[in-house]
């Protein structure tokens, strides 16, 4: 059984974009640790201060990208302290939840609780949320799975309460650590029509993030119990939107390349992987996902018939994660059919545990298929029984089939002779002389094409840059003024110095 | 039970040929739909087919399920389609997220189909139905909305669904006990108890709130409602529900009438009010009759006058001059003329930087006079500097005549005897007079009875008429004051009469009679959106070969279409297709005019448009200027939207936005707009200058350095501009106009489009800035910008027309709030300082000005800022208001004894004021009430004088109840005319008010 749950955190951090500056210098004290997080917590406040004011998602989104860095610097006490800079009392209702499930003053939290309701000052609800996101994201690496699941409920609730555009970015984190925490809690077709209802609640209100992440949810929660067909709907009828954030649109793709690549769809299931890998943050902290895709992609390579480059698994990355893949390639390059069986003996628990066994499995043919490949392509004519004996086939008959299959689909250029009982090959042709280049090279211009609009959409342009030039315009003319009045006025005789000047 | 993992069983079912099993199936997706409808999606054609199928006994069911398939698929206008087919199965009291949302999309496309069949009838097209399903939809929420009280709800979407049954379907029902019901706002509140108005016990408190609620439903359809003529249908009906209540409110139905134009309906008002015959009653009909006199036209108050005429009650004589206006010109006049703050040194002092040879200038130094005396009757300025006066030559004498007129505005009891000396005709000294002041002459003398024509029309006509006899060059000099002085003065007259004489001048295909004919054809016919004139004046601007009279007859027909909203589309398109761009130029002035203070979004749309697609810089400069006239009621809403344009690469496009801004937020003193026009100081192009110093001078109109401290920058900015020596003429004038326009009728006016007694458009003021504009072709337009000014000020007046001295209350600190009476002072104030400032600094200007024999005024200024510069406020009160009667003193020959005696008792007054002024202050009557202080301002009960009208935040004229009767006695301030009456008093004054006529002539001949 599949279990991607095991990527999951990793997959959390190729949010996080910063250097580990902080851990470098570690020989600090507690209390200095404690006061640099509470003033990121604070500056982060501040950030979203500026979000919701002037309905700018660039801020929350760069507040949320710190996320990851945070997380690993949270204690109860910094948390303790975050809620009291967030909130104006401690019996407000997201303060009180938050000391309730760090385990703190809980005594006096009962008797503030039952008087606070009527006159709570407002928090902003971006502060609030984030607050809410922080504590979740400490229970979740506290492992304590059943406070975080009660928590996320009681959250979720105070998430529900407000309607608001600027929240987008931080209502999609919450529902991810949801969902998230209920999958880990074997709760997940439970999830669904919760997952389902805040989907169409977000594409109402066009809240593109939120919207992005519940479609990635559920396509997750679906192939979590192979509802394949399901997932396949989904991705069918709803339109991703395209402008989430990139990272959510990574997983996104890569989702939609499992289910294609299981409905056979390989081509597509390729052109997803690689919009996948190509929109992930290529840092280490993302080496989880692309670890993942890599994989995926390894398989769909070779179940198209074309050999992965050998490079791939050479990155360091990728050294030790691909490398029962690497002996999995070599046996389809070779073509060798014992060698496949080897491996996939040899590696089967890691590959049930990536998910991809099923499609490996698949894969019997195109070793096959390569076999016969590479003998048209050495062979100009072959005797079948020599094929069988070198596939390790039953019988003549089989390989006669095969062969006619490998042929049909394009796999080798050739003819058998049935009565004599051989494969002719065909004259290899002159891949130059026909339109392939030109396709590659039309696909790798538009790809460009596409990149370079993207990045050019993407860009962000200083505001009122165009004043500089205006003022510099008006500085020349108010110079060229002065040199006039000069001129009439006869003081030329002192300024000859300035003329040289000039 | 296990959960459903997969709706594939139920799906299947759907195949089956039993319909008890496809029944089953749909039920149960029917409750399983928003969690399996990725699957279910697949078979919505099959389910659809069901919904088709006649026999199938649960199409309606198959509906619902396919809604809710499709609402998921985010296919709203399917989901909506089949859940109207679904009937009653859609649940309409359901609190779902499907429900609302389909419901407001039922709404919306209910009001989108309702719209168009509405129009479709505006066209005598064939009506197209709503969906009967959709109107079911639209009913059922409509009843619920009613039930629960939510009134305000559904009279929203009625208004935009063009029901006017429904409006009054809530009224009635309000009307039976609505109030009772607790879930209604306070806005829904004042809503309902007008149906319970006279029935209920607390009559007098729901009196009061059903003058609200009508209110709001004005200004509801006035703001939100952009279809002219559904908007009209809905405020008749208002007025006949008002008119049906027990009590009335007369004032909010003479707002609508004014608003709808219907001067039968107002003229009965004023009638009824008459008739009753008590001292309420008539003190209403007054308080109307000032209304109507100062937000209407002429051709309304003539139809008023003509119905109130028959009548024989008591206050008929006194409502007739009323409505005659020259009450409200004389009260007007008064209040400018005591108030006047003008300040001479920094007119002096531009006087003196501009050289008077160079005619640019002097027509800069004209205007700028003309506009800081504007409607005062001080001409001094021109008698102190009769030899600059002198080097006027051609049209500079014509356009300096001209301002006298804007000088003397609303002096009616005058005006013909000052003019009379440069007047055309049989008089002495005609002889001498040179055909430019003549002209100038004729179209002062409609400047001065602006919209009050009545007197003066058959004089000028004499002239328009007899121009064309005596022909040659200098006739038609006279001709073409005359044309615009009968333009100005007969302006909304809609007299045929004067538009054929017009007509015929036209015809004599002389530019510049033409010019000025074209364009009071449309003035006298404005807002007529005669079809005749339109087709004749039209057909003569293809025919001529000059662009002068195009250009009028342009602007002349963009005039007649004033107001006309969607009723001068085809005209406009007509217009904006022309290969003549002077036509667009003048297509482009009747959006501008038609859609004027609506906001309407096709309109901006078309005037964007043009203005960045047009080929023709005139065109491109007048659609952006046009978008201020449009939006003038949202001015925040200019500045964001000319942001890109005001930094346009064409100089064209920028003075348009400039003076968009200028016009748009006029009197505002919005930073926002501001922010935008002080870079534009700064453009390379000279008149791009021009229109930033006009426009930041009008929307810095009358404000001081404590509402926008940039003030006293600008105005620096404005002095330095001119005494630039290098700065182009174009950016000088611009600044001098600025100077007049900033301090305009001294310091006592604003430019305010829209009247605010009644929220309608400011006709005159509108008419005046649309001409206004035209300079940029012909100086002596300019002064049509006095038009625009309207005094701000708060003027209680008796039954018996006088004004009485009594004092009402100002509810803000004076030192938080900045226009007390002694603020004004400081406002008045400040500037001074400025242009001493200036005087101290510019060592040169200031050795010029000591050679200038101006030692002596010198001496005056500084003693002014000495006396000045001490803070204890109360003190400085009298030497500065003597200084500024000194200077009327200068002007005048000599002040009025009475009035001095006056002043020493406001002073007294305010000092005691001043020590009980904490929180508050009294404010005399007739004094200098800004449009931001209205709302501070409030009237005791316990006054003498109240106002009969309750005082919602708007100035001008208002009739006072006096508690203790007309016998007894009390001090009045008196008006110039009545100054001016008894003759055996007041020889000298006669002197001071009807001056010497300027001897232009010593000079003009060399």
């Amino acid at each position: 059984m599949p279990a991607p749950e095991s990527k999951e955190p990793k997959m959390d951090n190729k949010d996080e974009k910063m250097t580990d500056a902080d851990t470098v210098q570690k020989p600090k004290s507690p209390e200095e640790i404690t006061a640099l997080v509470l003033n990121d917590i604070k500056q982060n406040f501040v950030f979203l201060d500026k979000a919701a004011v002037n309905f700018e998602p660039r801020f929350s989104m760069r507040v949320l990208r710190g996320l990851g860095n945070l997380r690993r610097r949270l204690t109860p006490d910094i948390l303790v302290s975050t809620v009291d800079a967030a909130y104006p009392s401690p019996s407000h209702k997201s303060a009180a939840l938050i000391l309730k499930y760090l385990g703190k003053e809980e005594s006096t939290m009962e008797v503030d609780e039952s008087s606070s309701d009527s006159s709570t000052p407002v928090v902003l609800p971006e502060i609030d949320i984030y607050v809410l996101v922080l504590l979740q994201v400490y229970l979740l690496d506290q492992g304590d799975l059943v406070k975080l699941n009660s928590f996320n409920d009681e959250a979720i609730t105070i998430l529900r309460g407000y309607n608001r555009r600027t929240l987008d970015a931080l209502a999609a984190k919450m529902w991810f650590y949801y969902a998230y925490g209920k999958e880990l809690n074997k709760q997940v077709v439970e999830l669904r029509p919760l997952l389902l209802a805040v989907l169409r609640t977000s594409t109402l209100r066009h809240d593109t993030e939120t919207r992005a992440m519940l479609t990635t949810l559920l396509l997750r929660n679906y192939l979590h119990t192979q509802a394949i067909s399901q997932a396949h709907q989904l991705v069918l009828k709803v339109d991703f939107p395209e402008s989430a954030a990139t990272s959510v649109v990574a997983r996104y793709l890569y989702y939609v390349g499992r289910i294609k690549a299981i409905q056979l769809d390989y081509s597509a299931a390729n052109e997803s992987l690689i919009g996948a890998i190509r929109k992930a943050p290529q840092t280490s902290y993302a080496a989880g996902f692309l670890q993942a895709a890599h994989k995926l992609k390894v398989i769909i390579e070779l179940l198209m018939g074309d050999i992965p480059e050998r490079s791939w698994f050479r990155e360091p990355m990728y050294e030790k994660a691909l490398s029962p893949y690497m002996d999995l390639v070599k046996a389809v390059r070779i073509g060798e059919v014992p060698q496949f069986s080897d491996t996939i003996e040899k590696y089967g628990a890691v590959f049930k545990k990536d998910g991809t066994y099923m499609l490996i499995l698949r894969l019997r043919q195109n070793v096959i298929k390569t076999g016969i490949r590479m003998m048209s392509l050495s062979y100009s004519k072959i005797s079948l029984r020599d094929i069988c004996i070198r596939l390790h086939l039953d019988s003549e008959e089989s390989a006669e089939y095969i062969v006619a299959k490998a042929i049909r689909d394009g796999v080798i250029e050739a003819t058998i002779d049935h009565e004599k009982g051989f494969m002719q090959s065909k004259e290899i042709l002159d891949i130059y002389s026909t339109q392939e280049p030109n396709m590659a090279f039309h696909e790798r211009i538009k790809f460009c094409i596409s990149l370079h609009n993207e990045s050019v959409k993407a860009m962000r342009y200083p505001m009122n840059q165009h004043r500089v030039e205006l003022k510099n315009v008006e500085e020349a003319r108010e110079r060229e003024k002065e040199l006039a009045s000069e001129i009439q006025e006869g003081d030329m005789e002192d300024d000859d110095g300035d003329f040289d000047g000039l | 039970m296990a959960m459903l993992t997969s709706a594939t069983s139920l799906l299947a079912l759907l195949d089956e040929p039993d319909q008890s099993l496809q029944v089953y199936a749909l039920e149960n997706l029917n409750q399983l739909a928003d969690e399996f409808w990725p699957e279910i999606a697949d078979y919505v054609t099959k389910i659809e087919e069901l919904y088709e199928d006649d026999k199938f006994p649960q199409s309606k069911l198959a509906a619902l399920v396919a809604s809710k398939v499709y609402y998921n698929l985010a296919e709203f206008d399917q989901s909506m389609q089949f859940a109207l087919a679904a009937g009653d199965l859609f649940d309409l009291s359901l609190k779902t997220e499907y429900v609302e949302t389909i419901v407001s999309k039922c709404i919306d496309s209910y009001i989108r189909s309702s719209q168009e069949a509405f129009d479709a009838q505006l066209k005598d097209q064939a009506e197209v139905a709503p969906d009967p399903n959709l109107v079911d939809v639209v009913e059922r929420m409509f009843r619920r909305c009613i039930e629960e009280g939510e009134h305000k709800h559904a009279i929203g979407v009625a208004l935009e669904a063009r029901r006017l049954d429904t409006i009054e379907a809530c009224i009635n029902h309000a009307f039976q006990g609505g109030l009772t019901n607790g879930k209604i706002k306070s806005a829904d509140r004042r809503f309902l108890s007008d149906g319970v108005n006279g029935v209920d016990d607390q009559a007098k408190k729901s009196e009061a709130a059903g003058a609200e609620l009508i209110n709001y439903v004005f200004e509801a359809s006035m703001a939100l409602v952009a279809n002219k003529r559904w908007r009209d249908e809905v405020l008749h009906r208002m007025v006949e529900l008002v008119e049906s209540l027990h009590n009335p409110d007369y004032f909010t139905v003479a707002k609508i009438l004014v608003h709808l134009n219907a001067a039968d309906k107002a003229g009965q008002h004023i009638l009824d009010l008459l008739t009753e015959n008590t001292e309420t009653s008539l003190l209403i009909a007054y308080q109307i009759a000032f209304d109507l006199v100062s937000s209407t036209s002429q051709e309304f108050l003539a139809k008023v006058v003509q119905m109130v005429e028959g009548s024989s009650t008591p206050g008929t004589s006194q409502a007739l001059k009323i409505l005659s206006g020259v009450p409200t010109l004389d009260v007007e006049l008064t209040f400018l003329y005591d108030n006047n703050k003008t300040d001479l040194l920094i007119l002096n002092k531009t006087k003196e930087t501009l050289e008077a040879r160079n005619s640019i200038f002097h027509n800069a130094v004209t205007f700028e006079n003309a506009f800081l005396h504007a409607g005062t009757t001080a001409d001094g300025f021109f008698r102190d500097n009769l030899e600059w006066l002198s080097r006027a030559m051609n049209w500079s004498k014509f356009s300096a005549t001209a301002a006298l007129g804007v000088i003397h505005k609303g002096n009616l009891s005058q005006g013909m005897n000052l003019l009379r000396p440069y007047l055309p005709g049989d008089s002495a000294s005609q002889a001498g007079g040179s055909k430019y002041s003549q002209g100038g002459s004729l179209y002062a003398l409609g400047l001065v009875f602006a919209g009050h024509g009545k007197d003066v029309l058959d004089f000028l006509r004499r002239y328009i008429r007899e121009g064309s006899n005596s022909g040659g060059q200098e006739g038609e000099v006279v001709q073409h004051g005359a044309a615009l002085g009968v333009g100005v003065a007969g302006m909304a007259t809609c007299d045929d009469d004067i538009y054929e004489e017009l007509k015929n001048v036209l015809f004599s295909d002389s530019a510049v009679a033409g010019e000025a004919a074209g364009l009071a054809m449309g003035l006298v016919m404005l807002g007529s959106g005669s079809e005749k004139a339109l087709e004749e004046m039209l057909q003569y601007a293809h025919e001529t070969q000059h662009e002068k009279i195009i250009r009028g007859l342009a602007v002349g027909i963009a005039l007649l279409m004033y107001g006309k909203e969607e009723a001068a589309d085809a005209l406009i398109d007509q217009l904006l297709d022309e290969q003549d761009p002077i036509l667009r130029y003048g297509g482009i002035f009747t959006v501008a005019l038609a859609y004027c203070g609506t906001g309407n979004n096709t309109a901006i749309k078309r005037l964007l448009h043009v203005a960045v697609s047009d080929v023709n810089d005139d065109v491109r400069r007048a659609s952006v200027m046009a978008l201020g006239f449009i939006l003038f009621r949202n001015p925040t809403a200019v500045p964001r939207m000319v942001e890109l344009l005001s930094e346009s690469y064409n100089p064209h496009v920028r003075y348009g936005a400039a003076l968009a801004l200028g016009i748009s937020c006029a009197g505002t003193g919005l930073s926002e707009a501001i922010d935008l026009l002080e870079p534009m100081l700064k453009d390379p192009t000279d008149f791009v200058r021009q229109g930033a110093l006009i426009s930041l001078a009008m929307i810095y109109i009358q404000q001081n350095e404590k509402t926008t401290p940039k003030v006293t920058s600008v105005r620096k900015t404005f002095a330095k501009v001119i005494s630039e020596k290098h700065e182009d003429a174009m950016a000088k004038f611009g600044a001098a106009l600025a100077q007049g326009i900033i301090d305009g009728g001294g310091r006592n006016v604003t430019i305010s489009l829209e009247n605010r007694q009644t929220g309608t458009l400011n006709m005159e003021a509108i008419v005046g800035i649309a001409v206004f504009l035209q300079f940029w072709y012909w100086f002596p337009l300019t002064c049509f910008l006095s038009l625009s000014f309207t005094p701000t000020a708060i003027i209680g007046v008796r039954s018996d027309l006088k004004i009485p001295e009594f004092s009402f209350f100002c509810n803000a600190k004076s030192s938080k709030f900045d226009y007390p009476p002694k603020t004004e002072e400081q406002t008045s104030k400040a500037p001074e300082k400025v242009a001493t400032a200036v005087l101290s600094t510019t060592a040169r200007a200031k050795a010029r000005a000591k050679k200038s024999e101006k030692e002596k005024a010198e001496a005056e200024i500084e003693m002014e800022v000495d006396e000045k510069e001490p803070t204890a406020i109360e003190a400085e009160e009298e030497p500065s208001k003597m200084e500024v009667e000194g200077a009327e003193k200068e002007q005048e020959d000599e002040a009025e004894e009475d009035e001095e005696e006056e002043y020493d008792e406001e002073i007294a007054e305010d000092e005691i004021e001043d020590k009980q002024d904490i929180k508050g202050y009294k404010v005399q009557n007739m004094s200098r009430v800004l449009p931001a202080q209205l709302k501070y301002i409030s009237f005791s009960r316990d006054e003498r004088f109240t106002p009969v009208k309750k005082f919602r935040s708007s100035g001008g004229i208002l009739v006072v109840r006096d508690s203790l009767g007309l016998r007894v006695k009390t001090p009045f301030i008196k008006t110039v005319r009545e100054r001016n009456l008894p003759p055996e008093e007041q020889d000298e004054e006669d002197e001071a008010v009807v001056p010497e006529p300027f001897d232009y002539e010593t000079d003009t001949e060399l």
